[in-house]
């Protein structure tokens, strides 16, 4: 047996159709109703005038009856939304200025909180697309004045809680050494982010275009735990001899944009800085290397060719002693505590720096870090991080004050709608009706602020990271 | 009595299935004019009030209407009792006889002080 809401529910939605037929039925039951009272009056002894009177006492407001029948047949809200809907929109449209602010406002807000937002995901939570992201780990120094490391120290670093540098550079050498003592940290492979230096030219088909590039090790793709799309990644075959191994694997987008995802991309060669370079592969989509999650870089080519590509007036940096500049990371295998891993790594760091370079008496050696990797070199996440909870403050005071304003506004409308709400409700319009109105005025502006705010929010989304990451690798040439 | 008095909502209802039970197919104004003369005139209710109760009980599947044709040869709505309305007539009324079982047994404590 139906339940009896069940059977209420059923009825309701019947009710949904056929208003009319059912609104002139009970008219119709009425007038019959109350025209057979009259004639019993009318039998007693009553004029017909007071006869028509009498039954109509006795039959009850039937206005109101109708009303509740309205109410019982069918889901009331239901019927009058599309009145209330079209409503606002006229009320809208007849106050272009208010609508306008109301709508602009909460665009505003909420386009510049869904952008800062995005960003700040990006920036602090977003993950680099390999496996298991949260094993990589950054290998860093920590130097104060007594350092020992007095050469040339390239890329990003920022200043700790303790007033330290803390620097992710590591010379050629030091990264050759630390190569073969590390026996706590899975394989350890090298890049660098080739856009905080320069940018470089690469010649498409006769198009030249600047295109941004990430150098790494042989071993980097084995290490990341990625492998191509398509053809094969770098392998340590490539890197061997420094000068050679004239290969890149390029970015999913890069494919997507000069290549229109064509399979024969494999075997083209390409133009970087003059140099002809060979296509072999296509790195996974979503794959951005591990300097940066938010952007990819364009191509990925071995370490050995930077004497070629990035070449330096001291020569090869794979030689040279004295410039720090290239990025180490290696995974923390799953059982391996980070502090012993930490300390056998530092170990074979002491050793590295004192075989390399020679630490005066008063000089001392900095210690070596093992950073999170998961969110790559994430010189901006280190940047931001304190920032960061004041900027979202921020744009969440922003937002808060777009409400009030529209909240104003809607205020002041309303009270210079004092005229019309009263004569709704002289005409019979209940308070809920009249609140209900409102409510679906607001929501109106509300929808369209929250359209607006989202078509900003998703412009503004690509064009912040660009505005913070294009001032970035300026700063630091 | 008062000239109009409060009418349970529930015993409307009660008083309308019971109604159809007993005299079969009928429209609301006869429902009304018999639920006046079952209460001798001292039960007066405002007749539209029928009609939503009509409703409720249609709602509900205990009752179920039909056009026809009345006694005056015009066009009225006859309500009949299903066969879900006879169930729950049998429940309410029996309901019905508990409570006013205990109301009046609680009535009559009063001269026991």
């Amino acid at each position: 047996m139906m339940p009896g809401w069940f059977a209420r529910l059923l009825s309701r939605i019947r009710g949904l159709f056929g208003q009319a037929g059912a609104e002139r039925e009970l008219n119709e039951e009425i007038e019959a109703h109350v025209e057979l009272l009259a004639e019993r009056f009318v039998c007693r002894g009553m004029s017909r005038t007071e006869a028509a009177f009498a039954a109509r006492r006795q039959f009850g407001n039937t206005t109101l009856l109708k009303q509740r029948h309205r109410e019982a047949r069918t889901f009331l809200w239901l019927a009058t939304v599309r009145q209330d809907i079209d409503f606002a929109i006229r009320v809208l449209v007849n106050r272009p200025g208010i609508a306008a602010v109301s709508v602009i406002s909460l665009a505003l807000g909420i386009g510049a909180n869904t952008a800062i937002f995005t960003l700040a995901k990006a920036a602090l939570f977003d993950a680099l697309s390999v496996p298991h992201p949260e094993q990589l780990r950054l290998l860093a120094h920590a130097q104060d004045e007594r350092a020992a490391i007095r050469g040339h120290t390239w890329g990003d670093f920022y200043v700790d809680t303790q007033g330290r540098t803390v620097l992710a550079s590591f010379s050629w050498p030091v990264y050759q050494e630390l190569l073969h003592k590390n026996h706590s940290l899975g394989e350890l492979f090298a890049f660098v982010d080739l856009t905080q230096f320069e940018h470089l030219s690469a010649t498409i088909d006769d198009h030249a275009e600047v295109v941004t590039a990430e150098l790494v090790s042989g071993n980097f793709f084995q290490g990341m735990g990625v492998g191509a799309a398509l053809g094969r990644p770098i392998q340590p075959g490539d890197d061997a001899v420094p000068g050679s191994g004239a290969v890149a694997v390029i970015s999913d987008s890069f494919w997507t944009r000069h290549f229109d995802r064509s399979l024969s991309v494999i075997g083209k060669t390409i133009d970087v800085n003059l140099t002809p370079i060979t296509i072999i592969g296509v790195a996974p989509h979503g794959f951005t290397g591990a300097s940066s999650v938010q952007r990819s870089q364009d191509l990925f080519m071995p370490l050995s060719m930077q004497p070629v590509i990035f070449p330096q007036k001291a020569g090869s940096l794979l030689t040279d002693r004295d410039t720090w500049w290239v990025q180490v990371m290696g995974r923390l295998q799953p059982g391996t505590r980070l502090e012993q891993a930490r300390a056998s790594l530092a170990v074979g760091f002491d050793q590295a720096i004192q075989s390399t370079i020679s630490v005066g008496k008063d000089q001392t050696i900095p210690p070596l870090l093992l950073l999170p990797g998961g969110r790559g070199w994430n010189y901006a996440a280190q940047e931001l991080e304190r920032p960061m909870p004041l900027l979202l403050a921020l744009a969440g005071l922003v937002l808060l004050l777009a409400c009030v304003d529209v909240a104003n506004v809607l205020l002041a409308q309303s009270s210079s709608r004092n005229r019309e709400i009263s004569v709704r409700m002289a005409l019979g319009a209940g308070k809920m009706r009249v609140a209900r109105q409102m409510l679906t005025e607001s929501l109106c502006l509300s929808l369209m602020g929250g359209a607006g705010g989202l078509l900003l929010g998703y412009l503004g989304r690509g064009v912040l990271p660009r505005l913070f990451s294009s001032s970035w690798g300026r700063l630091h040439c | 009595m008062t000239e109009k008095s409060e009418v349970l909502q529930g015993t409307l209802d009660l008083m309308i299935l019971k109604t159809l039970h007993a005299l079969g197919p009928q429209h609301g104004f006869g429902i009304a004019r018999r639920i006046e003369q079952i209460s001798e005139q001292s039960l007066k209710l405002n007749e539209g009030t029928v009609y939503t109760a009509l409703l409720r009980l249609q709602q509900q599947g205990w009752i179920h209407s039909e056009w026809g044709v009345s006694e005056n040869n015009r066009r009225a709505r006859f309500y009949s009792i299903t066969s879900r309305g006879q169930k729950q007539l049998a429940r309410e009324t029996e309901n019905w006889e508990t409570i006013s079982g205990i109301i009046g047994r609680v009535l009559r404590l009063e001269g026991q002080k």
